[in-house]
């Protein structure tokens, strides 16, 4: 017999006979561990797949009810003017293209809170030549068919469809009336009718209104239309109509400043945007799971001092160490493997809950989407499957070591250190590992073709931190012990006793202060950066936020949301009487070098004062840089923000083009300022020049100052009732939402943090079980000399105290660390804003409370369990 | 289904539904039409339309092909402009029939009047998407096909005409005033140009038809559909007739049979001087229909006094036009002239088969 199928029997020998009769034997232990591997595996999937799910639902609003088209042609800023489109079907002359011009808006529904309908216009009549291309495959329908529809809408201007998830969710059907907001125009309109489903297309939208194209233009008074879709026709000669209208569409496209891309281009150019801060949640999710393998290599380690009897029995009957080794790790890889298939399953559950929350940041900050089902793909399960069995080996590798080098002449003593272990004994190791953090720290971006910044240095220091930190923990446990006995005094039996388990930790104790510092430290850290976050915005609030009103279109403060104030009404509220000021912003959505981003359009200048709100990174140092009204250097002035800076790579003295309806316009930045309020970056020109660009007077939201002694909230009053559709807040209010918005953007955070300390204290009950038992002798020892059983439960608990208080400092000192790696590394490479340092004391506080309680009940209730041993007991 | 909400949403062709019926305009006797402003468009009207038929041949291969611009008045007159109008709509329809490979496409685009369709109420000019018929100088030229299986551009010449039906200039479809048409024709167009399909390129030479029609209501409330054709002789004449069928099985008084001589010169024939004897049953694989698609005609001829016996057999069964979202399904399909007497074929003609598959009446009252 071939010696490799000997291996593989003695190890499958191995397996069935020893292995699995352990865990089964510890099937409570097995259940803990398989779910605690489970738990991080399913972390981990359902962040993934609650990404996915909540942008998926981009750019789908015209495929869910037309199908997907060719070519989107879109220009990069303002709208394709309606006479346009004439001329286009000119140029294409006898090119089966289909074109089909699309509107697009957001409104909101009276009595429907804020929440933003994507409000599409499409040529009904037209629409129906895209479904109808394919030669002779038209089917027939019945006039029964035709009627139970609905009517007619060409003579009439009112009339909206939806999908069956609109009108479920607002209770609105066939023939209903509701009220669309649309900036300041107030529209009545009738529910036409419920578009069936496809089952060929995705699915119509929960927020998407379907409305005749020429009777949203005349709703919203647009004279032009938001983009083309183009088709072209399936046959025969296909490709080379594709090819000769392409290059047509190209060429009309540069002349004309527009862009011609595929929908796959124009997703992917959308979605990179939250690209950043969907990778951020990946790897903070990533965390749960870290700390898991803290757990398994703790567990396993506690299994193989608990065999190394059986270890050493098997040497002496010829096993070899290599087939003792390979016998650990196929038992780590089968209890990863039966994990994550359970993590898969919670993980599925889990992303049903996220995809909501991850949604709504994606609205806030970045675009308008809707969340699409969560959809289980075996790419995305086999991956972190892969993750769950990664982490199950990596966690397995030292303890399968220290088991194959157990001697055979090593008898039955149980607990002795495991030698693998002792890497957590090396000082300098730790020391190392920190130092090539704070080098990697330097460690410049990685950018993915003009996409998003990935601060790989960034995520190789802050590993390096953590498990730096987690390598010099052992450096906590002298001290703390020497505290204990201190406070306990020297006649306290229970402390005295606790603090001398402390004071020689064995590696059991190393490995969950560790895990425990991992998890805390990470979670410190997220609160670091939360607070600085806060602190920054707060501040930035405070000093830009000084008008006592503010006018804008109804709607969520989404960057999507497309409502403005005509001209007539914001001059009405501009004259109302007690209004001593204001200023305006018109915000254009528009596309640099590929990228989508926001012009801003001010009257800012016209006040030198006011201009000083601004919070400046590299401030307009003279006068005529402060002027945005007058050309510096024969270009338009402009003052960027921070994120624009980072994302087009330009600065205050730079040059760049800005495409406009009326053509291409030089600008010139000579000013950068804060602005934490999008992460889309954003131009600021004076009004007076896209005035002319646009042609264009409205406005999309007015901040108001009062004459002194008046009343804001009379004042908002008035507003309100002279014009219903829009929103106004006053100074408080205004900044209670931003910040509601701002922490509604990390909820996602706050519950991984949550799961991460979680883990860490059931890995603290799990590494105190295993003490204890390993400690039985002792225990009994203690029993017979007269302890009770709950004087040995106190003892656990101090002794789980002070492993959690060494957890706590060493968690806390790596978020500190990390904390500054997240602030000044990783944030401003791939968000790019400047943030303060600030650590949230209160929440640290909190944060050790809970956990100390919870260290203590469990190590209390795992040792009063433990205590209940018997003299005659044999194991 | 996507196309059903559609459907439904269009509501097209339920205009009589519109109670805008009082106001369109009647084709007068008195009003004398004057071209080229009359090949235009007629928003006064509620239904109107450019029917061009034909048969081409290239590389010994013969095709047979349609291009129908409708435009369906939505309320009378030219009331709106701008890119995305209301007031009017086309549709137009492809058909082109290539028998040797037994395939026959066809297609339906719909269009409001605007940017992307219209047509000139000055000359003959119209547009829907990229198919387009116009009038440059003494040719008409089209731009058609079928999605990207099937494009032609074709120049026709007019070698007589253009003739109007009607013995007073109107064509009448029933005894009700209204159902009544302005009805002008080019009999006969010598046609040259370029056609793609399936893969081939061909160039094409050939004949064509082309009827101009201009009514705000086709057919009378007893009549169910129609059957149609154009004939083209060999001898340089053509035969414009047709059968208004009616409820109770039989054909409307108003059946029109007209001959067109060499000159242009017409001779008007009712149902005494002409029998139109269903035959054939081809049944659609796609709508259930039976077309009789075989029909002997017989008419007297006005050059001899004698009766003639003509059948039209088509080039393949399967012309169908199986209603897109405008709801109209049709037969329309190309024919050879069989002489029955003298067992040879004598010319080439288009047939048209209404309401077959649904209520042609109900759409087009």
């Amino acid at each position: 017999m071939p010696a490799a199928t000997e291996t593989v029997d003695a190890t499958s020998w191995l397996w069935s006979h020893i292995v699995w009769r352990h865990w089964l034997r510890e099937w409570k232990l097995t259940i803990v561990l398989l779910l605690i591997i489970a738990l991080g595996v399913a972390v981990f999937l359902s962040i993934r797949l609650a990404n996915k799910a909540a942008v998926s639902g981009f750019g789908m609003f015209t495929e869910s009810v037309s199908g997907e088209s060719d070519f989107q042609l879109r220009p990069s800023a303002g709208l394709i003017p309606n006479r346009s489109l004439r001329d286009l079907r000119h140029r294409l002359g006898s090119l089966p293209v289909g074109l089909f011009p699309v509107v697009e808006t957001t409104g909101v529904i009276a009595g429907d809170d804020e929440r933003l309908v994507r409000v599409i216009g499409l040529d009904l009549v037209a629409m129906q030549n895209a479904v109808n291309y394919a030669g002779g495959i038209s089917g027939p329908q019945s006039n029964a068919q035709r009627e139970a529809v609905g009517p007619t809408f060409l003579n009439t201007d009112t009339l909206v469809f939806s999908g069956d998830a609109f009108s479920q969710s607002r209770g609105i059907s066939a023939g209903d009336e509701l009220t669309l907001l649309f900036g300041d125009r107030e529209v009545t309109v009738e529910m036409g009718g419920i578009l069936a489903e496809n089952p060929n297309l995705p699915s119509i939208p929960e927020n998407l209104v379907l409305v005749d194209l020429p009777s949203l233009q005349q709703l919203t008074d647009m004279s032009g239309v938001s983009r083309i879709e183009v088709r072209f026709p399936e046959g025969a000669f296909r490709t080379e109509v594709e090819f000769d209208a392409s290059e047509i569409l190209d060429a009309i496209a540069e002349e004309n400043g527009w862009l011609l891309e595929t929908p796959e281009q124009r997703k992917e150019s959308v979605t990179q945007m939250s690209a950043a801060f969907r990778l951020n949640l990946t790897i903070l999710s990533g965390l749960a799971l870290l700390v898991g393998t803290y757990l398994i290599m703790q567990a396993m380690e506690a299994a193989v001092i608990k065999r190394r009897a059986e270890m050493a029995v098997l040497r002496s009957l010829g096993v070899t160490p290599l087939e003792i080794r390979k016998s650990w790790v196929v038992e780590g890889l089968a209890i990863g493997m039966m994990g994550s298939v359970l993590g898969v399953v919670i993980g599925f559950g889990l992303a049903q809950g996220m995809v909501g929350a991850i949604g709504r940041t994606v609205n806030t900050l970045y675009y308008e989407t809707t969340s699409n089902a969560i959809r289980l793909e075996l790419g995305e399960i086999l991956f972190s499957m892969g993750f769950g069995v990664l982490a199950s080996l990596v966690a397995v590798l030292i303890p399968a070591r220290d088991a194959a080098l157990t001697p055979p002449a090593q008898m039955m003593r149980r607990g002795a250190p495991g030698g693998g272990l002792l890497l957590l004994r090396q000082r300098w190791l730790g020391i190392a590992v920190i130092l090539a953090g704070l080098a990697s720290s330097l460690i410049p971006p990685w950018v993915i073709k003009s996409g998003p910044a990935v601060p790989i240095g960034g995520y190789m220091a802050a590993v390096f931190m953590v498990v730096g930190g987690s390598i010099l923990i052992g450096v906590f446990f002298r001290p703390v012990s020497r505290a204990m006995r201190q406070i306990g005094g020297r006649r306290e039996a229970r402390s005295r006793y606790a603090a001398s388990q402390l004071a020689r930790p064995a590696g059991r104790h190393l490995l969950t202060a560790a895990g425990l510092a991992v998890a805390i430290g990470m979670s410190a850290a997220m609160g670091i950066l939360v607070a600085s976050f806060e602190s920054t915005l707060t501040a930035w609030i405070q000093q830009i936020l000084k008008a006592d009103l503010y006018v804008s279109g109804g709607g969520n403060s989404s960057v999507d949301n497309r409502s403005s104030l005509a001209f007539d009404t914001w001059q009405r509220i501009e004259k109302m009487p007690g209004v001593s000021g204001v200023d305006v912003l018109r915000q254009y959505r528009f596309t640099l070098d590929g990228k989508d981003t926001v012009l801003g359009a001010s009257d800012y200048s016209d006040d030198l004062d006011r201009t000083l709100q601004m919070v400046w990174l590299d401030a307009p140092r003279d006068t005529s840089e402060k002027n945005l009204l007058k050309l510096f250097d024969d270009k338009t002035p402009a003052w960027i923000s921070e994120s624009f800076s980072r994302r087009f790579a330009v600065t205050k003295g730079d040059s760049l083009t800005l495409p406009t309806p009326a053509g291409p316009k030089s600008l010139s930045i000579t000013g950068l300022y804060a602005d934490y309020g999008n992460e889309a970056g954003m131009l600021v020109v004076h009004r007076n020049f896209t005035r002319d660009w646009f042609s264009d007077d409205s406005i999309t939201n007015m901040a108001l100052y009062l004459e002194a002694g008046s009343d804001p909230e009379e004042l908002a009053k008035t507003i309100r009732s002279t014009f219903p559709s829009l929103k106004v807040q006053t100074n408080r209010r205004l900044r209670e939402d931003s910040l509601r918005i701002f922490h509604q953007t990390f909820a996602v955070t706050y519950a991984l943090e949550g799961i991460a300390v979680l883990i860490a204290v059931s890995g603290l009950g799990l590494a105190l079980a295993g003490l204890l038992i390993e400690r039985k002798e002792e225990l009994i020892t203690l029993k017979s000399l007269g302890s009770t059983r709950k004087e040995i439960a106190s003892g656990a608990m101090l002794e789980g105290l002070g492993i959690a208080v060494v957890g706590l400092i060493g968690g806390f000192l790596i978020s500190f660390a990390l904390g500054w790696v997240l602030i000044e590394v990783i944030n401003p490479q791939s968000f790019g804003w400047t943030l303060t340092y600030r650590v949230p004391w209160t929440m640290f506080g909190v944060l050790a409370l809970i956990t100390l309680v919870t260290a203590a009940a469990v190590a209390y209730l795992v040792g009063y369990r433990n205590a209940e041993v018997k003299s005659d007991r044999e194991d | 289904m996507i196309k059903t909400w559609i459907v439904g949403l269009i509501g097209l062709l339920e205009l009589n539904g519109l109670g805008y019926a009082r106001e369109w305009s009647v084709p007068d006797a008195t009003t004398r039409l004057t071209f080229p402003r009359d090949h235009g468009s007629h928003a006064d009207f509620k239904i109107e339309w450019w029917y061009v038929t034909g048969h081409l041949e290239g590389k010994e291969r013969r095709f047979g092909f349609q291009a129908t611009f409708f435009r369906l008045g939505q309320r009378p007159g030219n009331l709106e402009s701008g890119s995305f109008r209301s007031d009017q709509i086309f549709m137009t329809h492809m058909g082109i029939s290539d028998p040797d490979n037994g395939s026959f496409l066809h297609e339906e685009r719909l269009n409001r009047d605007g940017w992307d369709a219209f047509s000139s109420d000055e000359d003959l000019d119209m547009r829907n998407g990229n198919w387009t018929l116009k009038r440059d100088s003494e040719v008409l030229r089209l731009i058609g096909g079928v999605g990207a299986d099937a494009g032609f551009e074709l120049e026709m010449k007019p070698t007589k005409g253009p003739v109007i039906f009607g013995e007073d200039g109107i064509s009448r479809k029933g005894p009700e005033g209204t159902a009544a048409s302005y009805y002008i024709t080019f009999p006969r167009l010598m046609v040259s140009g370029r056609l793609r399909i399936n893969g081939d390129e061909f160039s094409v030479t050939g004949s064509g038809w082309m009827d101009h029609e201009i009514s705000s209501s086709q057919l009378d409330r007893s009549q169910t559909g129609w059957n149609w054709a154009c004939l083209q002789f060999n001898d340089g004449r053509e035969i414009m007739g047709y059968v208004l069928r009616t409820e109770d099985g039989g054909y409307s008084s108003y059946s029109k049979l007209v001959w067109v001589d060499g000159e242009g010169n017409l001779t008007h024939q009712t149902l005494r001087d002409y029998d139109w004897i269903q035959d054939g049953a081809w049944i659609s694989p796609d709508t259930g229909a039976t077309y009789p698609t075989s029909p002997e005609i017989h008419p007297m001829d006005p050059a001899t006094g004698e009766r003639r016996r003509f059948k039209l057999i088509p080039t393949m069964s399967e012309q169908e036009m199986a209603a897109g979202a405008g709801g109209v399904t049709y037969w329309e399909g190309a024919c050879d002239i069989l002489d029955l007497d003298q067992g040879e074929v004598v010319g080439k003609a288009f047939l048209e088969m209404t309401g077959y598959a649904d209520d042609i009446a109900e759409k087009l009252r």
